[in-house]
């Protein structure tokens, strides 16, 4: 069941149950003063009608056809609700209603002001039947009619009914058009989680409300942020991946089928082989970096963290790099305050290779690359080219390279960035680049 | 050497000097560009190219741009690229390209689909000389030292492919689909009955070489 008609009937029903009660308590009320009134009157009634009788026969009290008259005065003198029995000869003089006198004599009555009264059904009404004390020989019986009592409660119980099936429509109603709005958004976020499904990772909802639903709508979106961020990463990887893997294959698959197909010189032959060889040594080591760069993107847990001081790691570093340091004629300044960082020696080497490496390629011939360690801070300074902002957003990218003709005959991959980023999100380390054109770069290593 | 003039814009080396070695192989003359904005600017000095193969993504000027100053100087253009997304190809090819190659791609067939992309553009005399016979390729006629030689219409067209395919070695099979057509259910010998009559009313004996397990090569001097 859906979630709007199970609040619709649970609310009905709950409306009904608490209007049944205050219905049911209220007309209970109500009976109970309705009754009382109704004895009131009735009592009232009888009473007047017993002393009406009582000073009659008072005045005639010496005739000796007492019984005569007393029927006489009754007949005339009240309604036919009266029934007078002479209690000395048990006679009953005088009976409008259609209750025998035994059922009303041997009937038990309570007391109220002197007169007897008891409640009695018959034939589907409901009367009170007053019994006066003695006068003189006699005692008076009077039927009063209180049904209209309960037929009254009846009816104001069934309008209570129509009343309330009404209130329960409207309700039901309401209900229905207000939840049917409340619900827009979360039926238009369900469409939008459908489309999201279906891979159109750029969908949003715009659910603005400052509700439940609306926080819903938002942490959705920012959810469908990071999964299209993740995922255009992901499309980029593959597509760069797919790229840098076609140029080799075009090459070595182009001048293996011309050797087949075409009768090369002895030269041209010689420049195709060597061509296919370094295409293929190219990929060995692409190979080679995206297995390193997959296996510390999956298996980060299993990297082996150690003590180690930072000149060490420089030294290192230097060492690696003298080639390249001593090929540009660098003069590279090493200063470090004794820190000891926890670390995979040889990715953190790795990484401080790659940025040295990359700052020794910014450099023109002769300059200088500052490598400094303070306060568990490591960075790498160059006085070289600099890069644009729009190049610092790039260069993260696996397979982004600044000067492609020149990287690939130096043998990169354009996988050395991504690969020190990918080592340094799993040291924890926060890493930043300033640079600006014509004036030198700055990497900022700030270690935990 | 013909007179056709190629550009080629790729930014690897190892690519641009195997098309340029097939090219030559083909009797093409090739020029090389590894940056797409240097190439630019020499086209406003020399601009008689009959075609250009660029790649999309150059350093300094990308293709799709390339593409744009290509039609200033009415250079029919072959994208050779690695891009083989559907944007691109529309793109590419809406925006004028001749044709469009996804990286990596077949020797032989990018050597006919320049064929194809030259002839379409009239880049072809009617007439060529190769080695002792002059061809004509409108009147389907050979002169050979002056004298004329009758040839079949599947001989003629044999040969037809062979000339435009010198130095270059085709299988029967492909030799077969190219002249006879993809639907033509016959076998390879009826490949190699052509080849020999061809051999024997041209005198070509050494000139058209059986290169063994591949098929047949036309060997013209370059």
């Amino acid at each position: 069941m859906k979630i709007r008609t199970r609040i619709i009937v649970i609310s009905c029903i709950m409306v009904m149950i608490s209007s049944v009660t205050v219905a049911t308590v209220l007309l209970w009320f109500a009976y109970g003063s309705m009754s009382k009134e109704a004895y009131a009157e009735a009592n009232k009634d009888a009473y007047t009608c017993f002393n009406d009788f009582d000073i009659n026969i008072k005045k005639y009290a010496e005739i000796d056809d007492l019984d005569v008259y007393a029927e006489y005065y009754l007949k005339t003198a009240t309604d036919r609700k009266t029934v007078c029995i002479n209690h000395e000869n048990n006679k009953e003089v005088y009976n409008s209603t259609a209750i025998d006198k035994e059922s009303l004599i041997n009937r038990k009555y309570k007391t109220d002001q002197g007169m007897g009264y008891s409640y009695i059904h018959y034939g589907g009404g409901e009367y009170i039947i007053f019994q006066s004390e003695y006068i003189g020989k006699y005692v008076l019986y009077r039927i009063e009619d209180v049904s209209y009592v309960k037929s009254n409660i009846y009816k104001l119980a069934f309008y209570g009914v129509l009343v309330l099936a009404v209130v329960l429509c409207i309700t039901f109603m309401l209900l229905a058009i207000l939840l049917k709005r409340q619900f827009i958004p979360l039926q238009r976020l369900k469409d939008t989680t459908k489309l999201m499904a279906d891979g159109m990772y750029d969908v949003r909802t715009d659910v603005k409300r400052d509700d439940e639903v609306g926080e819903l709508g938002k942490s959705f979106n920012k959810m469908a942020e990071a999964v299209e961020k993740r995922d255009k990463n992901l499309k980029l990887f593959m597509g760069n991946l797919t790229h840098e893997l076609k140029t080799p294959m075009t090459a070595i698959s182009g001048y293996a089928q011309t050797m087949l197909n075409v009768k090369l010189s002895e030269d041209e032959a010689e420049e195709a082989l060597i061509y296919i060889c370094d295409e293929c040594k190219r990929l060995e080591r692409m190979s080679k970096k995206l297995m390193r760069l997959l296996e510390i993107e999956n298996n980060g847990d299993k990297l082996e963290f150690r003590e180690i001081p930072v000149n060490k790691l420089f030294d290192e570093t230097i060492k690696t790099c003298r080639t390249v340091i001593k090929g540009k004629n660098i003069n590279i300044e090493c200063e470090d305050d004794g820190t000891i960082l926890c670390v995979e020696p040889d990715l953190m080497t790795d990484v401080l290779v790659n940025l040295v490496d990359n700052a020794v390629k910014a450099s023109d011939n002769g300059g200088k690359i500052e490598l400094t360690c303070s306060n568990k801070l490591i960075r790498i300074r160059d006085y070289g080219c600099g890069m644009a902002s729009e190049e610092l957003e790039k260069i993260m990218e696996p397979f982004y390279m600044i000067d492609k003709s020149r990287s690939r005959k130096n043998g990169g991959a354009g996988l050395g960035l991504a690969l020190s980023a990918a080592i340094l999100r799993r040291h924890n380390v926060k890493f930043s680049i300033e640079s600006r054109p014509g004036e030198g770069t700055i990497v900022n290593l700030q270690f935990v | 050497m013909s007179d056709i003039r190629i550009l080629i814009v790729e930014d690897e080396e190892a690519i641009a000097k195997m098309i340029a070695m097939n090219l030559k192989v083909a009797n093409y003359n090739t020029s090389i560009y590894y940056d797409g904005s240097e190439a630019a600017d020499a086209l406003t000095g020399d601009h008689a190219y009959d075609l250009a193969l660029l790649d999309i993504m150059l350093p300094g000027m990308d293709g799709f741009e390339l593409l744009d100053e290509m039609k200033k100087y009415g250079i029919p253009v072959i994208f050779l690229t690695a891009k083989d997304d559907i944007e691109s190809k529309v793109q590419g090819l809406k925006g004028g390209a001749e044709d469009y190659i996804v990286k990596p791609f077949d020797v032989l067939e990018l050597l006919v689909r320049i064929e194809k992309v030259l002839e379409r553009n009239q880049k072809f005399s009617n007439t060529e000389k190769v080695l002792d016979i002059e061809i004509n390729f409108k009147e389907h006629t050979i002169r050979q030292n002056g004298h004329e030689v009758v040839l079949k219409p599947m001989e003629f067209s044999l040969l037809e492919v062979l000339i435009k395919n010198k130095n270059i070695a085709i299988s029967r099979q492909r030799l077969l689909n190219m002249v006879w057509g993809t639907d033509y259910y016959g076998e390879t010998r009826t490949v190699d009955v052509h080849i020999g009559q061809l051999r024997k009313k041209l005198d070509w004996g050494e000139h058209i070489k059986t290169v063994s397990k591949l098929g047949y090569r036309l060997e013209v001097p370059v």
